[in-house]
């Protein structure tokens, strides 16, 4: 029994703790960095880890730690205000699909969902970020355009196939409306799936603000925040690898830990699979 | 020596003992009937003889085939004598074939996989098998693909795919199960004739004694994983020694104690309707489902799943519906509930029409067929057995709702305190008494069960038809039995309607339509169903 | 099957006449007007006119979408504000780096991801599915733009194997090309081969659990047969959604790669474009991606129709 509960927590526990790492990050980086990251220091730039600035510095004397400290608040929110738009404006249209299946408001939600998706998505978010600006809330709004469609077919597609369980039915026969069904019976049961789905687009999200900071779209200066640093480091990558390494190092521990929280929720909601084993 | 011998097989999956000792034989050319209830080990036992058990299994013990010992044998020496010389057909043909392959190319790979034939000679055995297996190929097309067969054709390509090399030994676990009675009577015909050809070993799972009793010629039972008996098959049913093979024999032909329908509609609350002669009428309904358009030209068209069909079920009385699939029970029980609007006719519950409002499902609930899909796994018990509390007007207490839920459990048999359980904490039988609390709740004139007993082993079955017939007697209930189970319709209800294809063929008092069925389709559907033989005068040396 | 190709081509053209509507809508309200951008902050009003007037911006709006529209059918995508060439010109050049870069990634994606996905699979819990199962999962969380920078890096700047970025153009020849595209396209692949590897995977997991593959087994096929006769076609299904879904991804997506190596494709010149409010090129490019990502869904629904019989009846 022990090794098959080490085995449901597999991907759970280091999911959990790197998430939870840089989560506390960003939320002490609101009380306490080691430096001030707006403060430069052109004679102690471009220094390597040593006992003092833990990761080294920048070309401009900034303490990478702390920088990646406060950027880690930059892209987490990002990306989690991005997943909330997808699941706010996502679940419901997905439901109100299921709960009309076959009808016009399910045919003109899924024909709008595969509008968006035909749209290469990070095109339209450097079109939104370039023409209103760019910056933190444009990139949230770019990203989280793109959370709807996936959010909403996701939970028409669960939905559906409750809409044709008994209980559902057991429910109708209750006397309750679509409505009603949906947020007291469909809803509870697909949000597992929501979960699981919410830490993927999270991971994406990261992935995408990483993406658009780099070309410059993301949040600005002075504000630091992890895309950037990659693309300041870029021309210095010779001389000053450390200052690659370490931005970068971090996006891909943040989402490394968002997946395999993704992976490690979904085996251990699915009571399917904890029957299994 | 006989061909398949099992000597002290034990299995047991992550630690977890499945089969317990097993020791038994069959013969060459002999039928075995292996009979037991779900978890009895039955499947796991065709499994471990195929060497198809999940991972995570051990297998203690030893599987004699011919002159092999089958659990010894590694994969490439397993896979030279399944298929070859022992053939299996599996209980859900809806899946058992592969959806993106032609049924020529599954049976033609089971051919070329065994024996070095050419193509040619392939597809010309492959011919042949299925016209034995009654789908002659200028009809059934080696090009067709499964999901253009109904389940009983997808059946015979299993069983072609079986048969196609003349095993020794075919095992046939629950082959008819998913299966209509009609269907079921053809399949079973089928699979003599085949075994009697051949002279071929046939291993028939079934948890339905009738349908082993008309075939085999030992019986084997089993129990959680052992075999409680075994032997010839008419000195165990003959004679019933085994506690658990007499509980088995009552229990799958069950009569609960009946009670006169002027009995119940005695009992029944005369507030509620003073006409007894019409609690639900349903006339000249028509229900319509849109098919998808076919080809450049073709209209939308429309199938009607509900022909012109009328009845009256009255206060008090339990009426049964019986079809198979696709006869249109299901649309109908819909329409009855008021989950989809008739395309003409009207249903009237108490002089009140089904779609106006909730308040006409107060004197309707339902009882659902799977024990499983019935309830919202996310709520507490209490919270499943109120719901239909929602169609009052006023809504009651929370103290009068915990009252009512308790009363309700206790007169289901179960307890006050597994209103606090979720659904996953109960077994099938448990969960069925749960849905018909639930149904029960608001104290319905009419409660339509739907397939209610199908999905239970036949003692839990038996247990849940006295509580019903009881509660029919306290409560004045009338029933409305849907189901494709004739013995049950038989035993339970007091009229019957026949559906076929959409309209109602025949209806009557139950026992007139099974003793003398007039229209054809009847008949022949009553003749189809298995029935156990009378042991009682049978010689015990008859064979 | 007719049938079925009818009403997918039907949908194919609705979807490409409102998404032309939304792009035209969505580029009227940007603001920002190109004259005067063109022509800087100096610019007399008469000369904004003059200039606008040419541009033919001066028109209503409806004759203008299609004017363009019109013009699109007929392969002509209107004239560059910026640069004052035909915008089909401008696309077909940026296409010749960028459709090879998007092909030559996805070619390696799947060329990765197929054998790692089917050995994972078939060795479900051992040695080899755990490495594939690590490695897959870090290749999905491994931003591209931060691995390219590693390879240049290493290949470019310490081993000189490769050029650190740029474009030769095709005249040097075809392997000349190539070789500027191999370190983009092996960034690009990482990450979709991981995806890619891991939807193949689950897929046959759940496909060899089906009934049908323990028939097959009874039959008398091994494990490994069953997987390759009978699971794989089957399996194929969510496998082609996402390869459908990567080579859209990869023509427009490759933008922040093709920044990294300094590479002339179409997202680098959407970008350019917007910077410049070359409105005309914007939705031009657009549209186009538009239309190779509706066009690669149909192509996916044809090929679910040819994996799986099923799907032919025009549902």
């Amino acid at each position: 029994m022990a090794s098959t509960t080490r085995k449901r927590f597999r991907n759970l526990v280091p999911g959990a703790f790197l998430v939870v790492l840089f989560f506390g990050a960003a939320i002490v980086s609101f009380f306490y960095t080691p430096f001030d990251v707006e403060t430069l220091n052109i004679k102690q730039r471009m220094l390597t880890p040593n006992a003092v600035n833990w990761l080294g510095t920048d070309h401009f004397g900034r303490d990478i730690l702390s920088m990646l400290m406060v950027g880690a608040r930059t892209s987490l929110a990002v990306a989690f205000i991005a997943v909330g738009i997808g699941l706010l404006f996502g679940v419901p249209l997905g439901l109100m699909a299921a709960s009309y299946r076959g009808g016009w408001i399910d045919e003109f939600i899924m024909r709008g969902n595969d509008l968006v998706f035909a749209f290469p998505a990070l095109v339209i978010a450097i079109m939104i970020t370039a023409v209103f600006g760019p910056g933190a809330v444009n990139a949230i709004i770019a990203i989280g355009i793109f959370n709807i469609p996936v959010f909403a077919r996701l939970t028409r597609g669960a939905s559906l196939s409750l809409w044709n369980r008994e209980f559902i039915m057991a429910a109708r026969v209750a006397g309750k409306n679509s409505a009603r069904i949906s947020i007291e019976h469909i809803l509870p049961n697909i949000t597992n799936l929501l979960i699981v789905q919410g830490t993927i687009q999270f991971s994406l999200g990261i992935l995408a603000e990483a993406g658009l900071s780099y070309v410059g779209l993301g949040a600005q200066p002075p504000t630091p925040s992890w895309g950037r640093m990659l693309a300041d480091s870029q021309t210095l990558t010779t001389i000053a690898p450390h200052l690659a390494l370490f931005p970068g190092m971090v996006i891909v521990l943040t989402v490394l830990g968002l997946n395999l929280l993704g992976d490690g929720l979904r085996d251990w909601l699915d009571p399917r699979l904890r029957r299994e084993r | 020596m006989p061909l398949l011998t099992l000597t002290d097989v034990t299995v047991s999956i992550h630690g977890t003992p499945i089969l317990k000792n097993l020791n038994t034989s069959l013969e060459a050319g002999q039928v075995m009937g292996v009979i037991g209830e779900s978890g009895s080990g039955k499947s796991m036992t065709a499994l471990a003889i195929m060497g198809l058990l999940p991972t995570g299994s051990t297998l203690t013990g030893r599987i004699q085939f011919d002159n092999l010992t089958l659990n010894e044998l590694d994969e490439a020496a397993r896979c030279t004598v399944c298929g070859d010389d022992i053939g299996m057909v599996f209980q859900e043909p809806m899946t058992a074939l592969n959806p993106v392959h032609t049924i020529g190319q599954q049976v033609i790979e089971c051919i070329r996989l065994h024996q070095s034939v050419s193509a040619k000679e392939a597809k010309a055995m492959a011919m042949d098998t299925l016209t034995r297996c009654g789908l002659p190929p200028d009809q059934f097309p080696l090009s067709r693909y499964p999901h253009e067969l109904s389940g009983g054709q997808r059946q015979r390509v299993v069983i072609a795919m079986a048969v196609a090399l003349k095993p020794k030994l075919l095992i046939a676990d629950e082959p008819t199960t998913a299966l209509d009675v009609t269907t079921q009577a053809e399949i079973l015909d089928l699979l003599r004739s085949l075994q009697q050809e051949n002279h071929m070993a046939l291993m028939l799972i079934s948890h339905d004694l009738a349908v082993v009793a008309g075939m085999a010629d030992h019986v084997v039972i089993m129990k959680d994983g052992e075999i409680v008996e075994q032997g010839p098959i008419v000195p165990v049913f003959k004679e019933l020694k085994h506690p658990y093979t007499q509980s088995l024999f009552k229990a799958s032909d069950h009569v609960p104690e009946q009670l006169s329908v002027s009995e119940r509609a005695s009992a029944r609350d005369r507030s509620v309707t003073d006409d007894a002669s019409a609690l639900l009428e349903v006339t000249n309904l028509v229900c319509e489902y849109p098919i998808a358009r076919r080809g450049w030209f073709g209209k939308a068209g429309k199938f009607r799943a509900v022909d012109d069909v009328s009845f009256t079920v009255r206060a008090g009385e339990s009426v049964g519906l019986v079809g198979e699939s696709g006869c249109g029970k299901s649309t109908l029980t819909r329409a009855i509930l008021g989950l989809m609007s008739a395309a003409s006719g009207r249903i009237e519950v108490n002089g009140q029409n089904i779609n106006e409002g909730i308040s006409v499902l107060r004197h309707v609930q339902v009882v659902f067929q799977d024990p499983y899909g019935s309830f919202n796994p996310r709520h507490k018990v209490s919270r499943l057995v109120a719901e239909p509390l929602n169609v009052l007007d006023t809504q009651p207490t929370r103290e009068q709702r915990h009252q009512q839920v308790t009363q309700m459990l206790e007169s289901v048999g179960l307890h006050a305190s597994d209103a606090d359980k979720y659904i996953h904490e109960f077994s099938g039988g448990q969960r069925q008494r749960i849905a018909i609390a639930r149904a029960l709740i608001i104290r319905p004139a009419l409660i339509v069960l739907d397939e209610a007993v199908s999905a239970l082993d036949v003692s839990v079955r038996a247990t849940v038809l006295d509580l019903l017939a009881s509660l029919a007697a306290s409560h004045g209930l009338a029933y409305l039995f849907i189901s494709h189970d004739l013995s049950v319709v038989r035993n339970v209800t007091d009229r019957v309607l026949v559906m076929r294809a959409g309209k109602i063929v025949e209806q009557g008092n139950t026992l007139d339509v099974f003793n003398n069925p007039s229209h054809e389709y009847t008949q022949k559907l009553v003749a189809s169903v298995p029935r156990l033989p009378d042991y009682t005068h049978a010689s015990v040396n008859s064979f | 099957m007719l049938f079925y190709l009818f009403k997918r081509i039907t949908s194919l053209i609705a979807t490409l006449v409102v998404a032309s509507l939304v792009v035209f809508t969505v580029i009227e309200v940007v603001p920002g007007d190109p004259a005067s951008y063109m022509l800087g902050m100096n610019a007399s009003e008469d000369t904004v006119q003059a200039l606008k007037t040419e541009l033919g911006l001066n028109q209503g709006r409806i004759p203008r979408y299609f004017g363009w529209v019109s013009g699109m059918l007929r392969g002509d995508f209107g004239t560059s504000y910026t640069y004052r060439t035909p915008v089909a010109d401008m696309v077909s050049e940026r296409l010749m780096v960028s459709l090879p870069l998007a092909l030559s990634a996805l070619t390696l994606a799947i060329v990765l991801a197929f054998p790692a996905g089917l050995l994972a699979a078939s060795r479900r819990g051992g040695a080899v599915d755990s490495i594939v199962m690590a490695i897959t999962q870090l290749g999905v969380a491994i931003p591209n733009f931060w691995f390219a920078m590693w390879l240049v890096l290493l290949f470019a700047i310490k081993w000189q194997w490769f050029s650190a970025g740029g474009f030769p153009g095709w005249d040097i020849g075809f392997w000349g090309g190539m070789k500027a595209l191999t370190l983009p396209a092996i960034a690009l692949a990482l990450p979709q081969a991981s995806i890619l590897a891991r939807v193949l995977r689950s897929s046959l997991l759940d496909v060899l659990n089906e009934d049908y593959v323990r028939t097959a087994r009874a039959k008398g096929l091994t494990r490994r047969q069953a997987l390759w006769r009978h699971a794989l076609r089957n399996a194929m299904i969510p496998v082609l959604t996402i390869i459908g879904l990567q080579f859209s991804f990869l023509l427009a997506g490759a933008i922040i790669i093709e920044n990294v190596f300094f590479l002339p494709g179409l997202g680098r010149l959407i970008f350019q474009s917007i910077a410049q409010r070359d409105l005309i090129v914007v939705e031009s490019v657009i549209m186009l991606l538009v239309f190779a990502v509706v066009l690669v869904t149909f192509l996916v629904d044809i090929a679910y129709a040819w994996v799986d019989p099923r799907m032919r009846r025009g549902h």
